[in-house]
């Protein structure tokens, strides 16, 4: 559009032009429109001949001249009509050169072609839609992969937000001893445990864990390894003491109902992690420490009563189900993993958010070697907890 | 032979010699058989209106005849059968194409183009037993192909003058009328709505008949070069490129002028709406605004379907599908 262009005026004088041109037209394919005003403009009564119109059109009059005929064209409808005709094919035969048409036609036809319209042309049409076919297949594996992979780590993240929270028999008859639900039945004995010492675990700084309240460290002996202990104080890092004491009124609600659970996190545990429990155990307590257990002395979690039932049997209860439910088992540079529906799982990973890694991408040449050798000793798709942040490498 | 021509015998005779060395294929004209036909078009178009024209003047008027070509139609005009020959080989396409996109079918361009070539060979003889022929118009200023087309939209124009019944209207029809008539019968109808309550109707038609008005006076006030690139962008439809091309300027200049003679155009308008028809300022910003919506949208569908018709005739031809 031109600068300053007045769209109105525009659209006017192109009413009027159409209007002007509109009876002129007898034969509609003809170029012959001329108004039927001013066919013949009085005041032209000399008109130019041929060759004034054409040297005219080409401006090869001398200077002089032209003003002359300029005025002659601005008036005489039909002078300025044959000068436009001249000029249009004058315009048109620099494009096309009548003389190539016969000579070199298919040069001409290509020339005559304009640029959009050879886009759509064959072969350019045919190439570009093969690519827009290629690309637009890739497009959709690459979603369906992405959305392989969506629903699986939100499996994950429904079971741990939704299992705490529930109780019951459908709890009890279908115990998962998946890492992550061992995480989360952990959380839940550890609530169970923090119940006990609720009134100071706001004050209670859970970042060091020679500090951590006995009732925690108990909690930590559940873990499986010191890793365990760390990931699952960062867990109930992010808990509220507001959220601490809504959890504790669910676990009050559901323990007439939910024994299992329990049972199932401390019989998991007692096999395995006897020596860790102790270890946290055996820590230097400090005054923290010391106050907490003024304030609300806390029962061994082997004597905490769940539902009648005491701690150990629920470990050991735990500990068949997680026997007769764990997968295959690897230990790697130091971490134990477990195979869950195909993917491997640290037993450090308790059901926090993962990043997806691919293996071979440019994210995966910047983590840490460390984390790479873990990756490359285990086939498929892993979930590792690496500097208190969980991976998930495919 | 002119008195300004007579005094620069010299310069002309020199001239001309260079046209003949300079034409690749003189046909083995010399000075003297082109001689004449210089010399009858600089009294065309230099020593005619100016006594006073300086050698200068010639010589570069001269200088700028295109050589070939005058060299090939004298000698056709002399009767010369091979510039026949070569004349018609060389641009008997050259009129055909132009005839093909002047006509409305292939029939009357034919007739056209035969017409052209008999025009131009001479059906009929001057006093001196010679053919009077089209070519004699022909002056080497510009190109013969130019020319050509020039002469095939001339004829063209006339032949249909001749044949049009629309040559006997009168010629002081009023502009305006011509516009209110149009909006009824061209397809443009939807630019200019129509009402069935007649006193909605008289006015609509009093409106466009002061716009009418308003428009040509604002046209005729207009300079000379504006007026043409005016009628030749909106009337004939011609690119601002071609415009410039012929008026001497860039395109740039020639987008930039037609800006300014839509402005000019604005002010008259409004000015004469105002002053001779009482128009407020409210009323003309409607009318025209209205105007360019209603039209704007209708450009917009054009546009629409002639890429859309452009798309399917492209994939019928290349067999995309």
């Amino acid at each position: 559009m031109i600068e300053g262009f007045d769209k109105e005026i525009d659209a006017l004088l192109r009413q009027t032009a159409k209007g002007e041109t509109a009876f002129a037209e007898t034969n509609p394919d003809s170029r012959f429109k001329i108004p039927k005003s001013k066919i013949q403009n009085p005041k032209s009564k000399i008109h130019p001949d041929a060759d004034e119109i054409s040297a005219f059109a080409e401006n090869a009059l001398p200077e002089k001249l032209k003003p002359k005929y300029t005025a002659h064209f601005a008036e005489c409808d039909r002078c300025r009509k044959i000068l436009s005709n001249t000029i249009t094919l004058n315009s048109e035969a620099e494009t096309v050169p009548a003389f190539s048409v016969a000579a070199t036609p298919k040069i001409a036809v290509i020339k005559s072609i304009p640029w959009y319209r050879r886009l759509f042309a064959f072969p350019n049409a045919a190439y570009a839609m093969g690519a827009l076919v290629v690309l637009f297949g890739g497009f959709l594996a690459f979603t369906l992969l992405q959305n392989v992979n969506n629903s699986q780590s939100s499996e994950v993240s429904v079971i741990s937000e939704s299992q705490p929270r529930q109780g019951g028999p459908s709890a009890e008859s279908e115990p998962d001893f998946s890492p992550n639900t061992m995480s989360n039945m952990s959380v839940t004995s550890t609530d169970s445990v923090s119940n006990s010492a609720m009134s100071n675990s706001g004050s209670v700084n859970m970042s060091n864990s020679s500090t951590m309240p006995s009732v925690v460290s108990n909690a930590a002996a559940q873990r499986t390894n010191a890793n365990l202990s760390m990931a699952n104080t960062n867990l109930l890092k992010k808990e509220s003491p507001l959220n601490e004491v809504e959890r504790e009124k669910d676990l009050t609600q559901t323990k007439p109902s939910a024994p299992t659970a329990a049972d199932s996190a401390a019989g998991s545990v007692a096999e395995n992690q006897s020596v860790s429990s102790k270890q946290i155990n055996e820590l230097p307590r400090n005054d923290d420490k010391a106050k907490i257990a003024q304030a609300a002395p806390s029962p061994s979690v082997e004597t905490l009563p769940l539902n009648g039932r005491n701690m150990s049997e629920l470990k050991s209860a735990r500990a068949k189900k997680s026997d007769s439910n764990a997968g295959e088992s690897r230990s790697v540079s130091g971490r134990n993993f477990t195979r869950k529906d195909g993917v491997w799982y640290d037993s450090a990973y308790n059901g926090q958010s993962t990043t997806n890694i691919s293996r071979g991408s440019n994210e995966y040449q910047k983590l840490d070697s460390g984390l790479r050798s873990i990756a490359e000793n285990l086939s498929g798709t892993i979930v590792v907890v690496w500097k208190s942040k969980a991976y998930r490498i495919q | 032979m002119s008195s300004a021509a007579e005094k620069h015998q010299n310069t002309i005779d020199e001239a001309i010699a260079r046209v003949v060395s300079r034409a690749e294929n003189s046909r083995g004209l010399k000075a003297a058989d082109l001689r004449g036909r210089v010399v009858k078009s600089l009294e065309k178009y230099v020593t005619g209106d100016d006594k006073n024209v300086s050698g200068a003047e010639i010589k570069a008027f001269i200088d700028e005849l295109r050589a070939d070509d005058l060299c090939l139609i004298v000698a056709c005009e002399n009767g010369d059968e091979k510039a026949w020959d070569d004349l018609v080989r060389n641009f008997d396409a050259t009129v055909k194409s132009a005839a093909r996109k002047i006509s409305g079918n292939n029939e009357d361009a034919e007739d056209l183009a035969s017409s052209i070539w008999a025009e131009l060979y001479g059906l009929k003889h001057d006093k001196d037993g010679k053919l009077r022929t089209k070519l004699s118009y022909y002056s080497g200023r510009g190109s013969l192909g130019g020319w050509l087309r020039a002469v095939v939209s001339q004829l063209a124009i006339d032949e249909f003058r001749k044949q049009s019944k629309f040559v006997q209207i009168e010629e002081n029809r009023e502009f305006e009328n011509l516009a209110n008539e149009s909006s009824e019968k061209s397809e443009n109808n939807s630019v200019v709505s129509h009402s069935d309550n007649p006193e909605q109707l008289f006015s609509e038609k009093q409106t466009q008949k002061d716009v009418g008005e308003a428009l040509k006076k604002a046209i005729d006030e207009l300079e000379s070069e504006d007026k043409l690139i005016l009628k030749l962008y909106y009337f004939d439809d011609l690119k601002l490129k071609d415009i410039g091309a012929v008026l001497g300027f860039h395109e740039a200049t020639a987008s930039r002028k037609l800006v300014r003679v839509q402005t000019e155009i604005r002010k008259s308008v409004e000015k004469i709406l105002k002053n001779q028809h009482g128009w407020n300022e409210p009323e003309i910003k409607r009318y025209l605004s209205e105007t360019a919506e209603k039209l704007g949208i209708n450009l917009e569908k054009m546009f629409a379907l002639l890429l859309f018709a452009a798309l399917v005739q492209e994939i019928f031809k290349t067999g995309v599908l």
